[in-house]
């Protein structure tokens, strides 16, 4: 055992400082200000510092990010990066230090979800004629409405100018929220449609790090566009 | 006339003031000047007197430097002297318990042998981890950092880092894009030990809190400036003041750059401490505009300056000794240079022998006001207070209130004077003598007085005549010493109004 071991330090020339040089974030410019970690909202949960882990990356102290709960307690709300006077993009940072990390280990339901809207087009796995019968049930309560007695929600319809997407919550536990937006739209005479299927507006392979995952989904909104012939798109997530 | 300067010093600094000079129609003379004298007589060759300077001798406009070189000896005259010697550079070996030897080097080692850096090697460099660092040091670190970087495993590890220079910043992001990488410290430092592997370097990132050791196989040393050899010796030489390093002109915010507390004494660049070429520049430019300003305008004093009167001088040399301008120069008996007098009256006030005079605040004339005030006001129900307040800052306080509508105690003479080093013990005993209640000494703030120490003489002699005070039993809260700035008009305000009240309760009591 050498001298340095017996000391319980790493050898920090052991490391590989360049391992990390071709993500283009600007983590190596980082001049330890701590502006961002003075603005981030849930700096010191678990010990989380955004400053860390940007020195952490510049180190090449990869593994023991992808290991950490750091960057899942990060919420991606981009004030760091906005504060941060080298322009170092630390969210993108940590949404690739994310992505490093095997999928069967990412936390929470974030990747079950993301795998079931891969296979389904939802992330709950909902079948086509459920989400029909939801859509068509609010517009029924909506229709009974004083001022809304010819509401129908407009499924499919094609040459549209709108073409707008569904958060799941809102077809499953948040169903009210869905009358403010298309009330809206009905006094705003708009011309407007929902597809009945790939209608899922989360993508949770953006907050994964799994830009694959996340491309197709984004994808197949656009094919949706495609087929229906609608002009715009409104995708409130 | 063409006007003559003197520069002296070695290097650079000194050769670059002399073009710069001579390109501007000065006639120039450059001493090198030695502790011992030299062996070779005048250096003719090159334009630089080498020799030991002996004796500097002040007149009006015009310095008379005698120099000595081995077995021979001459006086130059010049009208203003620059003193422009280099700084010497001194790597902080001492700092971190490094001695040079394998592995270890300093930074002008490395600069001078870059093959002393082979490639392939992990090479640590270390900047400002010791006192302050300098831009000039820096930039040589990381020039050489990003160099090595390409071939070596580079570390800076970095204490102070001063980027205040033309491009110093923009060389840090080139340094981090090369592949060097830093390692801050505040709170904590590294340490080094030599093992049978080499030169190991322990620390902590204080960044991540994780402790690391580096194997070094080369370890930079940093530099800092130290004062040229000579400097010191000028300094005595010409009674110049130094600052805690010993650079000439001492930090004084109300001196401007280059000038001295001594008229027609320059310093540039590396003998005051600045040592980035670029600033020599400027520094140079400035002598220049000071030294024409000098030659054309009479003295900014001329005609009030203090006066010396033969009959009553005794000759105790006490107004040599406080004289913070140099101004008093020692023939047959003591003369003030009215070139060099910038009217502080502190001389006039510490004169043993009241021989020194300065005419528009001599002891006659301010105490016929305070009687003549005492006289106008005698009607008047509230305290008879005086107040001496110095020019440069109560007296800007006092006008300021007038504009910004503040009142001030309605009985309450206020004498200004040149600086508070002026206001003597007669002052304040005359004050009391025509009846005064009480009496306020105000000066600047320490460290903030034109003059040096003029504020700590007015200081010193209060306390010294409370104790008097005491003594023959009046109550020493009659004579209150406060410090003001320039820009204090309220708290001057409230100062004299405190002080009223302080008076009006001591004579209900």
């Amino acid at each position: 055992m050498s001298e340095m071991e017996q000391t319980g330090h790493r050898r920090l020339d052991r490391l590989d400082h360049t391992r990390l040089r071709n993500w283009p974030f600007g983590q190596d410019y980082c001049l330890t200000c701590a502006m961002c970690s003075g603005s981030c909202p849930v700096a010191g949960v678990d010990g989380f510092d955004p400053r860390k882990v940007v020195r952490m990356a510049g180190l090449g102290l990869l593994e023991e990010l992808v290991d950490a709960r750091w960057p899942w307690i990060c919420t991606m709300c981009g004030k760091c990066e906005a504060v941060c006077p080298m322009d170092i993009r630390i969210p993108d940072l940590i949404r690739s230090i994310r992505g490093k990390r095997e999928r069967d280990l990412v936390p929470g339901i974030l990747h079950k979800g993301l795998a079931a809207a891969l296979k389904t087009g939802n992330n709950l796995g909902m079948p086509r004629e459920d989400f029909i019968y939801v859509l068509e049930d609010v517009a029924a309560e909506i229709a009974e409405e004083p001022g809304f007695e010819d509401f129908q929600v407009p499924i499919d319809k094609t040459g549209t100018n709108l073409l707008t997407t569904i958060h799941n919550k809102l077809v499953n536990t948040h169903t009210e929220d869905l009358k403010h937006w298309w009330k809206i739209f009905h006094a705003a005479k708009e011309d407007w449609t929902v597809s009945s299927i790939n209608w899922e507006g989360t993508n949770w392979g953006f907050f994964t790090g799994d830009d694959e995952g996340m491309r197709t989904m984004v994808g197949r909104i656009v094919e949706q566009m495609e087929r229906l012939e609608v002009k715009n798109l409104m995708w409130p997530e | 006339m063409k006007p003559t300067i003197c520069v002296l010093g070695t290097g650079w600094a000194a050769e670059q003031t002399a073009a710069r000079l001579t390109s501007e129609h000065i006639e120039v003379i450059r001493i090198a000047p030695s502790v011992d004298p030299p062996l070779q007589a005048e250096g003719a060759d090159s334009g630089v007197i080498a020799a030991a300077l002996r004796q500097v001798e002040a007149e009006a406009g015009r310095f008379q430097l005698s120099c000595r070189f081995k077995g021979a000896s001459s006086v130059y005259e010049a009208n203003a002297v620059v003193v422009a010697e280099q700084a010497e550079r001194k790597p902080r070996w001492s700092a971190f318990g490094l001695m040079p030897g394998e592995g270890v080097l300093s930074l002008s080692e490395a600069l001078a042998n870059p093959d002393r850096l082979p490639d392939g090697k992990t090479v640590v460099f270390l900047l400002g981890l010791a006192g302050e660092s300098d831009p000039v040091i820096t930039r040589e670190v990381l020039e050489a950092a990003k160099a090595h970087a390409v071939t070596c495993k580079v570390y800076v590890l970095i204490g102070n880092l001063k980027v205040a220079a033309q491009g110093l910043e923009a060389l840090v992001q080139e340094c981090r894009t090369a592949g060097v990488l830093p390692v801050k410290f505040t709170q904590t430092r590294p340490a080094f030990r030599r093992t049978e592997e080499g030169m190991i370097v322990d620390m902590t990132d204080e960044q991540i809190g994780e402790s690391f050791s580096i194997l070094a196989d080369r370890i930079v040393v940093d530099e800092r400036f130290e004062p040229a050899g000579t400097l010191s010796a000028l300094a005595e030489l010409f009674r110049l003041e130094a600052d805690a390093e010993g650079f000439l002109q001492a930090d004084n915010v109300h001196r401007f750059p280059v000038l001295t507390n001594r008229r027609g004494v320059f310093v540039v660049g590396p003998s005051r401490g600045v040592f980035q070429p670029d600033l020599l520049e400027a520094d140079i430019a400035h002598v220049v505009l000071e030294a024409r300003r000098m030659l054309q305008e009479p003295s900014p004093a001329a005609g009030v300056t203090a006066a010396i009167e033969p009959g009553r001088c005794v000759r105790c040399l006490t107004c040599y000794r406080v004289c913070p301008y140099c101004a008093i120069q020692l023939k047959a008996r003591p003369q003030v240079l009215p070139d060099a007098c910038q009217r502080c009256g502190i001389c006039a006030a510490e004169c043993p022998s009241k021989a020194i005079i300065l005419s528009d605040v001599a002891d006659a004339i301010v105490l016929d006001r305070i009687e003549a005030f005492r006289q106008e006001t005698a009607s008047m129900q509230t305290s008879f207070l005086v107040a001496f307040g110095c020019e440069r800052s109560a007296k800007l306080c006092r006008d300021a209130t007038n504009e910004l509508g503040l009142v001030l105690p309605q009985r309450m003479c206020f004498i200004e004077v040149p600086c508070a080093g002026r206001i003597s013990l007669d002052f304040v005993l005359g004050a009391f003598n025509r009846n005064a209640q009480g009496v306020l000494v105000l000066s600047c703030h320490e460290g903030n007085c034109h003059s040096g120490q003029g504020n700590l003489h007015a200081k010193r002699r209060a306390l010294y005549l409370k104790e008097m005070l005491k003594t023959i039993g009046m109550n020493p809260d009659r004579l209150h010493v406060r410090t003001l700035a320039a820009n204090q008009p309220v708290e001057f305000a409230a100062v004299c109004h405190e002080f009223e009240s302080t008076i009006h309760s001591l004579i209900m009591s």
